[in-house]
């Protein structure tokens, strides 16, 4: 009964039922300020107090992070060199350390680089997207075509996707760096296995 | 040498930017082998200048940079190669040392290619060095009007274009000096001691450089 009922009603674009809801305008510059108790005040002096030196410790944690990191990155790949394999994670003092088999996104500049000097760790795959031009010509149309509807000329159907071909990291490229000898730590910096810390 | 050092073409490279911050008041945690640069308050830029003659100027996000001035950037070059120079574009209208709306200049604060070598693995202290060889430390310049000193700016020789200056210690009263001017929000401490990494990607360099800020103002009508 209800699905009978839900196909006379007049469907809803689907394009414009996915567009964002505004939400209330910005009022920071016109909001009234309203009294507050020596205790709130006390709350409010220790919230921003708090929030500074939450604010600094982020600082300095995001700072020990990256010069950890940048260590482990060292020792790991020198360890790597010696022995000849993937050490998987290990310590650093009290922290463990996890270079992944999982890898940042390629850009092109990096891409370029990558595809021509280590074609081994790289495959390529075809995303494929609208032509935004064609999707705003026909955005009732292709709303309804995706209901089974149709109208859309054979021609500019042709040109309604568009493929982008996309450089990634082959699964297991952490474990073959040491047969790129001197060149270990330019791919690593190239692909950039992901470092967790713990 | 890294596989990357090579630009001979023209390759967007993100700018080494700090993400972390701390309290003004912790600064005088940060001692030895940091280096202090003042943070003026403009547009995060990168200037690609290709030889003597070709020059482009991007905004952070690799976007071209619209609503500037033009700038003799291509003098700033000292070879037929590729030079990379970060720095901030300054158009916020905010007033400079001298009391005044200091506009659509540009402030050079890091080199990330020099003669078609992109500077990966070469250390920020090395690089500053570099900066000082080619454009000087000359905290001054004659105007047609007599003579322009700065307190926090280095002149380079090219019309409009300066160098921030760097220092080695007491950044909490660095820090305390600087903010007087509205122009400068605050301090960039690096360390010095730290080597470029890849910029292709967004977030990079991010794990050497920690930035100290005045709050930002919220005015009310």
């Amino acid at each position: 009964m209800n699905q009978q009922n839900k196909s006379v009603d007049k469907k809803t674009n689907l394009f414009q039922s996915a567009k964002k809801v505004e939400g209330p305008k910005d009022t920071k510059s016109k909001l009234p300020t309203l009294p507050t108790t020596t205790e709130i005040d006390q709350h409010l002096k220790d919230y921003s107090d708090a929030k500074a030196e939450c604010k600094s410790w982020e600082g300095k944690l995001k700072m020990a992070e990256g010069a950890i990191k940048e260590y482990a990155r060292d020792v790991y790949l020198k360890e790597y060199k010696r022995q000849g394999r993937n050490i998987g994670s290990f310590k650093l003092g009290s922290v463990t350390i996890s270079i992944q088999d999982r890898y940042s996104k390629m850009e092109d500049n990096i891409a370029e680089v990558v595809v021509q000097r280590f074609p081994a760790v790289i495959e390529k795959s075809t995303e494929y997207l609208f032509n935004q031009d064609i999707l705003r010509k026909y955005i009732d149309v292709i709303s309804d075509a995706l209901q089974n509807a149709s109208g859309i000329p054979e021609s500019d159907l042709a040109l309604l996707i568009e493929a982008k071909e996309v450089v990634s990291v082959k699964k297991g490229t952490i474990d073959t760096l040491a047969g790129f000898g001197d060149e270990m730590g330019d791919l690593f910096e190239a692909i950039a296995p992901i470092i967790s810390m713990r | 040498m890294s596989i990357f050092s090579n630009y001979d073409d023209f390759k967007y490279i993100y700018p080494p930017r700090a993400e972390a911050a701390i309290e003004p008041s912790m600064l005088d945690d940060l001692g030895f082998g940091w280096i202090a640069q003042p943070k003026y308050n403009g547009s995060c830029s990168v200037v690609f200048v290709n030889g003597r003659n070709d020059y482009g100027i991007f905004n952070r996000h690799g976007e071209r940079l619209t609503l500037q001035r033009p700038i003799q950037y291509t003098a700033l070059n000292d070879s037929d190669k590729y030079m990379v120079l970060c720095g901030e574009y300054l158009n916020k209208n905010k007033v400079g040392e001298d009391g005044i709306v200091f506009n659509h200049k540009f402030i050079i604060w890091d080199i990330l290619v020099w003669k078609g070598e992109y500077l990966v693995g070469r250390t920020f202290e090395d690089r500053l060095t570099l900066l000082h060889t080619i454009f000087g430390t000359s905290r001054g310049y004659v105007t047609p009007g007599g003579i322009a000193m700065f307190d926090h700016l280095h002149a380079t020789g090219v019309e409009d274009v300066f160098m921030a200056p760097s220092y080695q210690n007491y950044f909490k009263d660095l820090y305390e000096d600087v903010i007087q001017t509205d122009l400068y929000e605050g301090l960039v401490l690096k360390k010095a001691e730290a080597k470029l990494e890849l910029g292709f990607r967004e977030k990079n360099n991010t794990t050497w450089q920690v930035k100290a800020r005045k709050p930002t103002k919220i005015y009310k009508f």
